[in-house]
């Protein structure tokens, strides 16, 4: 069970869409990203040998937060992908979320978890391996294209330039060139002009087949839902300029952020992967999955459609190798890839949600399932609102497990009490109380310490591991 | 796995987790630095970062 749980709940749907966004769009975070998300079960897997979860009220409601924040990550990408594919965010909530009920009810549930997510990785292996024959390079040798480009443009078959294509959720991009753009459904788009030192901001009410035309310089602002037509072959705009100002990004990354990113999602796999102590092949071979995976999935989407990051959604970029099949040469249409990676996605998804429910039986919760069908169904109203992306649910949620159960347990909070609670119940509960604290208060941290607000886990983590070994050896030499 | 080469373990991957960071701070931007038309960063982040810490992982697990 501990290698399946391992790979089931790293790093599930919303992690691997997050990745892959950030490589096709040239992040500066990016490989940093990438690398930690890769080494997190190396470092799970030399973490000490744990003893059982205290069960304890507070451990409970950790596991509950991290779990729900994490589901509504997920959640937040299918309907992401819904959205993106014509349907509604709900539909794929009601889907997902009946699906990831199902595989808790049925017999042998622990088998059919497995089977989930046997097909939602193999399906997105396929659409990987389709997109690299149908290419006919190798991931490197794409990566050298895509940075060889003079400007990153709509291509061909973008539905941003065929059809139209919708926003998932507002998002404002900036024009390095003139360009018409085409209201493909009624909408309201704000645009910025500059001119000169002076900005001016007027909304335009437009109805379908109403034109925009923008100036280098200007920036649009779309509403979720609204559909645009773009023309093809000008700049994408939000886009890094050219191939090269998107393949040479990386090295520009803030140090600070580099750090946080790290610390995030590092102490947020510790603390999601206990299980993986004695499983080295599971623990390196998924650490090489990722890399090679993620990586050579955003190198084709970046050559395939660099305008995969416009619809504000990061599983954009997932879908966008869809469009390989358009390449001549090759039987499989579009559509079948698509369903391909929206398969994956699901099964990723119902193998994250059966195995998120294992820490909240194990803080003590008396009938785990019912918490663990409350906790889906929750996520899944959050994740039909499209106003937070998922990045944001997926950061809490990776935070607040490394603050308030990684970092007690590194500092020895297993097996030992302080008073009468559980050390790891105290430390948990320290840690996620200077996190939310961090959270509610981050807008008026002093300039120094303004990386805080987007990374509370760099207070959290230190306080609750600083009360735990203060107060554990206290409470030895109080004996 | 032993003590000693878990400590041993931890420390070569936090190592290799601080290398991106380090790389945009030092003079000269080694990181831009592009082999095989990729730059040194995404080969470390994509290939050499994630092998070397599945060697010190394996190799640390040796140790006594």
């Amino acid at each position: 069970m501990t290698g399946l749980r391992a790979i089931a709940a790293w790093p599930g749907p919303a992690l691997i869409a997050t990745m892959v966004a950030a490589v096709a769009a040239g992040a500066a975070a990016a490989p940093t990203l990438l690398l930690t998300v890769a080494l997190a079960p190396l470092l799970a897997f030399v973490q000490p040998a744990r003893e059982p979860a205290a069960r304890h009220p507070v451990a409970l409601a950790i596991s509950l937060a991290v779990a729900g924040l994490l589901l509504w990550a997920h959640l937040a990408v299918l309907a992401d992908a819904a959205a993106l594919l014509g349907a509604r965010r709900w539909q794929a909530c009601v889907l997902a979320t009946a699906l990831a009920l199902l595989a808790t009810a049925v017999p042998n549930a622990e088998r059919w978890r497995g089977v989930a997510l046997a097909i939602g990785v193999a399906a997105l292996v396929v659409v990987l391996i389709v997109a690299g024959t149908t290419l006919g390079r190798p991931p490197w040798a794409a990566w050298r294209a895509a940075a060889a480009r003079p400007a990153l443009v709509f291509g061909g078959g973008s539905p941003w330039v065929d059809d139209g294509a919708r926003f998932v959720r507002s998002t404002t991009v900036p024009f390095l060139e003139g360009q018409r753009v085409v209201a493909v459904a009624p909408g309201t788009f704000r645009i910025v002009e500059t001119d000169g030192a002076r900005a001016v901001v007027r909304d335009w009410r437009l109805g379908a087949g109403d034109a925009l035309s923008l100036r280098p310089g200007d920036t649009l602002t779309a509403e979720p839902g609204s559909r645009l037509r773009f023309e093809p072959g000008k700049r994408v705009p939000g886009a890094a300029p050219s191939g090269s100002a998107w393949a040479d990004a990386a090295p520009r990354a803030s140090p600070i952020d580099a750090l946080a990113l790290v610390v995030t999602v590092g102490l947020g796999g510790c603390a999601l992967m206990p299980g993986l102590a004695r499983r080295a092949s599971v623990a390196s071979g998924l650490a090489l999955a990722i890399a090679a995976g993620v990586v050579s999935w955003g190198a084709y989407a970046t050559l395939l459609a660099p305008e995969a990051g416009l619809a504000g959604s990061p599983v954009e970029a997932l879908l966008s190798l869809s469009r390989a099949a358009r390449w001549p040469g090759y039987g499989l249409s579009p559509s079948v890839l698509t369903a391909l990676v929206a398969l994956g996605l699901l099964g990723l998804f119902v193998a994250a949600a059966a195995v998120l429910r294992l820490p909240i039986a194990e803080a003590g919760a008396r009938s785990s399932q019912l918490w663990g069908a409350v906790l889906v169904a929750a996520a899944a109203v959050a994740a039909t609102l499209d106003g937070v992306a998922p990045w944001t649910p997926l950061a809490a949620g990776l935070g607040l497990a490394g603050a308030a159960v990684a970092a007690p347990r590194f500092a020895g909070a297993d097996g030992a009490r302080i008073a009468s609670w559980p050390a790891s119940a105290v430390g948990g509960l320290i840690g996620a109380l200077v996190f939310v604290a961090v959270i509610a208060y981050g807008a008026r941290l002093p300039g120094p310490l303004a990386p805080l607000r987007d990374a509370p886990v760099l207070a959290a983590a230190p306080a609750a591991w600083l009360i735990v070994k203060l107060l554990r050896r206290e409470a030895r030499a109080a004996r | 796995m032993a003590e000693r080469g878990r400590r041993v373990a931890v420390l070569v991957l936090v190592l290799l987790l601080a290398v991106p960071p380090l790389a945009t701070v030092l003079p000269g931007s080694p990181a831009s630095v592009q082999v095989a038309g990729v730059t040194l960063l995404w080969w470390y982040a994509a290939c050499v970062g994630p092998l070397a810490a599945v060697l010190a992982t394996l190799v640390a697990r040796a140790i006594r």
